[in-house]
């Protein structure tokens, strides 16, 4: 505590050069679109910086693998001249990247690095020499570690390298979207569990994060664009106005709501179920040591698409769980003080963004 | 914090920031020197000109006739100084009777040796030397006297001309000894 109040004071004193920080964008890609945002140290706090979104082609990105390498490239090699986006982190779709938990033991156990190589054809379908993994520390004691691996195959990250590197931007880091949100809506030194909700414009990722740290992942083809064409096509209108009506009512159980609920109703009890699957699977499963899972404190929701009126009421009442929409900000400024230019609704759809962004302000 | 970067990467990086920290060290060095030569610098530019304008002061001084009691005085002070040198190198120039080299020649010589004179001189060039001049009564006599004298390890050298050895018996001789 003392030494944070002292860094905090220091670092405002004689804050760091730039030269030196490097200061980055978090860049948060998927398959439909790119959003980048800095966050920069001023003497007030953190403050938001540049920040935008732009389309990705239909085609150039595939469930996180880059088809269409030279058009990503263009897509990059714009946001460098036109926003000035040189050196960025980056996250990684969870369909790529293969987590587990995995305990060693101390006996002969020189290098954690090893330790992991070693054990890492047992847990993912890769061979070693084609992976390229990291971990956290999630345990210790006398006789073992308990550690937290991420594994990716290493042609998906030199294909995603070689695209920056052509695009002359420097990567910090290659995150995964679940550490990226978990980091930006759950308040720091916070080492509670909780489901992350991340409803994006066409997919949801499901995330448990305890301790800090990310524990499971998950992502459903569900997202806002799937209930907006179901609007479409009951109600025989365009898309826009399919998007306006769902942005207007949403889940509200009312009269002149009644069909629009109904039809709604179809596609959110998918994702409710699948929230309940993994819910009922964290609370069930037991660890390799035998013992049950902490219990999930709450669920966050956060995505482009979370802030469907009636959304939260819904899961929160048929899980029996206090659902909350993220606080994007919550370790980053203060809403009493200072009004970010980015709007409640954007702020959810740039959480990972802003999670990655994080990172150069994470001291860890 | 899980980043799945390539450690080959990681490790560019690192070495990237030490890069930058050699170059902001260099910088702020540079911007040292640069605050330090630009406080120094009246302090320099006036001190240089003081010099100049002193120098031309005294060179004009040298130039200008001096007046008669300055003279005086100039040729008094340069009386004393002469005979300050003059006391301060007596104690130096004075040649030094050693007690050890009289000693050394007395306790060499026989009784029926009689010396006549011992002057000692200090040669800028030759160095320092003892002339002895006496009389032995013969050639044995005056040769074991000049063998003691060269086995006394206080004589660097002892020269005894063969001039000395003409006459047989009361013989005058010439000694010179060099001190050790």
């Amino acid at each position: 505590m003392f030494t944070d109040a002292f860094n905090r004071f220091f670092f405002r004193l004689f804050p760091l050069p730039k030269i030196l920080s490097a200061p980055s964008f978090g860049l948060d890609i998927s398959d439909e679109s790119l959003k980048f945002i800095e966050l920069t140290a001023t003497k007030d706090g953190i403050r938001v910086g540049r920040h935008g979104e732009r389309a990705i082609p239909l085609g150039v990105i595939e469930s996180g693998k880059i088809k269409d390498p030279k058009k990503m490239e263009e897509i990059l090699s714009a946001l460098r001249k036109e926003e000035g986006v040189k050196s960025v982190r980056v996250s990684l779709p969870e369909e790529q990247v293969y987590l587990f938990q995995l305990r060693l033991e101390k006996t002969g156990l020189k290098h954690i690095r090893e330790g992991i190589e070693l054990a890492l054809e047992e847990r993912v379908p890769i061979p070693a020499s084609e992976a390229i993994f990291d971990y956290d520390l999630v345990d210790e004691d006398a006789q073992s570690l308990e550690v937290q691996v991420a594994t990716i195959p290493k042609n998906v990250i030199e294909n995603y390298l070689l695209i920056f590197k052509h695009s002359q931007m420097r990567v910090q880091s290659f995150e995964l979207e679940a550490q990226a949100i978990s980091r930006a809506v759950v308040k720091k030194g916070d080492l509670e569990t909780y489901m992350i909700v991340d409803f994006g414009k066409k997919r949801t990722g499901i995330f448990i994060v305890s301790r800090g740290i990310v524990m499971f992942t998950s992502t459903l083809d569900v997202g806002g664009v799937m209930l907006t064409n179901m609007i479409q096509k009951s109600f025989k209108i365009s898309f826009e106005e399919a998007e306006k009506m769902k942005q207007q009512y949403g889940l509200q159980r009312n009269v002149v709501n009644k069909e629009i609920f109904a039809v709604l109703l179809n596609s959110v009890s998918i994702l409710r179920d699948e929230i309940a699957k993994h819910f009922l699977y964290w609370h069930t499963h037991k660890d390799e040591e035998n013992q049950n899972n902490p219990s999930i404190k709450k669920i966050i929701l956060c995505g482009g698409d979370s802030n469907l009126i009636g959304l939260a009421d819904y899961i929160s009442v048929s899980m029996k769980t206090p659902v909350k929409m993220a606080n994007v900000w919550t370790n980053i400024l203060s809403t009493e003080n200072y009004i970010p230019e980015v709007n409640f609704k954007q702020a959810l759809s740039f959480a990972t963004a802003l999670g990655l962004a994080l990172g150069d302000f994470n001291k860890n | 914090m899980i980043n799945l970067i390539p450690n080959k990467e990681k490790k560019e990086m690192t070495l990237d920031f030490y890069y930058r920290l050699a170059i902001v060290f260099f910088i702020m060095l540079d911007f040292c020197i640069l605050v330090f030569v630009i406080a120094i610098a009246p302090s320099y530019f006036l001190s240089s000109e003081k010099s100049v304008l002193i120098n031309a002061k005294l060179e004009a001084q040298k130039k200008e006739t001096l007046p008669l009691f300055d003279q005086q005085t100039l040729a008094s002070i340069k009386s004393v100084n002469d005979k300050l040198d003059l006391v301060e190198n007596a104690e130096k120039n004075k040649f030094s009777l050693s007690l050890k080299v009289i000693n050394a020649l007395l306790s060499k010589k026989r009784a029926d040796i009689k010396i006549i004179q011992i002057v000692y001189e200090n040669d800028k060039i030759l160095g320092k030397k003892v002339s002895v001049a006496g009389t032995a009564p013969s050639r044995a006599i005056l040769l074991l006297f000049r063998r003691a004298l060269e086995g006394n390890p206080v004589f660097k050298s002892v020269d005894l001309p063969i001039s000395n050895f003409v006459k047989g018996s009361d013989i005058q001789f010439y000694l010179t000894l060099v001190p050790a």
